[in-house]
């Protein structure tokens, strides 16, 4: 497999996207913890992460145009969000706080972990070249 | 970058958990304190935060923030206390007093602070995980 820098940090890119996109969803349920009828939104982030690494093994630019890897691109950089319907509350409110303070803290765990991984990645390319 | 629009939704809670706070602390102030009107002596009326999720980005609805407006009742209500000696008591003996519920005021406080706490917390965590995608290559 020949090696292609631009491919690369790909899968990294996303992942973080990814992660980044889900602690925007975890403040917007913080922030919103006490108001009415508020349902708490939640993505699902197997399926998410599934998407990304099957669309980092298979495409490959030499095998589809530009144009379509474009589209496909952009097509993926929303994960679809869904709400939490069923209420716990009087007042209509959904989220789980306690829930999403550990959701809270495990994303930005594994954030810095994306993030490690990444400069490890970094290291061993520039070790490569300076050999 | 979707980090920065998570801090603005946090900034957003704050701002509506402090406007909270304020209309709490201000109905405790004047919880017995007539407004003087059209030459008569009303009572005070109560104020509350009304909050309503209020999406930022365009390109989905559904992640957003708070969008808080303080709320004034317009009919002039209160509750009449039996209080003869008041300089306002009616004929009857019962003084209109402001229509405020001192413990659900203190408990709605408490509820603001909380709340703004765990959004404390989490714009410190925003805040490191900016700075470490910052220091990436390094």
């Amino acid at each position: 497999m020949p090696f292609n820098i631009n491919e690369e940090f790909k899968i990294n890119k996303d992942m973080l996207n990814l992660r980044s996109f889900q602690e925007e969803i975890i403040a917007s349920n913080i922030a919103n913890a006490g108001t009415k009828n508020y349902k708490a939104r939640k993505i699902n982030f197997q399926k998410e992460m599934k998407n990304i690494i099957d669309r980092n093994s298979k495409s490959n630019n030499i095998h589809i145009n530009e144009k379509f890897n474009l589209e496909k691109s952009k097509y993926y950089s929303i994960p679809h969000v869904y709400t939490v319907k069923k209420a716990n509350s009087i007042n209509g409110n959904t989220v789980n706080m306690d829930e999403e303070r550990i959701n809270l803290i495990k994303n930005s765990l594994k954030y810095q972990e994306e993030i490690i991984l990444l400069n490890n990645k970094i290291k061993n390319i520039l070790l490569v070249l300076q050999e | 970058m979707s980090l920065y629009t998570t801090l603005n939704i946090v900034s957003s809670a704050m701002n509506a958990q402090t406007k909270k706070i304020n209309t709490c602390a201000e109905n405790l102030a004047n919880s017995e304190t007539f407004i003087y009107e059209n030459g008569k002596y009303l009572p005070y009326q109560a104020k509350k935060v009304v909050m309503q999720f209020n999406c930022f980005d365009k390109r989905n609805k559904l992640i957003g923030g708070i969008k808080s407006k303080v709320v004034e009742s317009k009919e002039k209500k209160g509750k009449l206390i039996y209080n003869p000696d008041h300089i306002f008591a009616s004929k009857d003996g019962f003084v209109n007093y402001p229509n405020i519920d001192v413990i659900s005021e203190n408990i709605n406080a408490m509820e603001a602070v909380r709340s703004y706490e765990s959004n404390i917390s989490l714009l410190n965590t925003i805040k490191y995980m900016i700075l470490q995608t910052l220091s990436i290559g390094k």
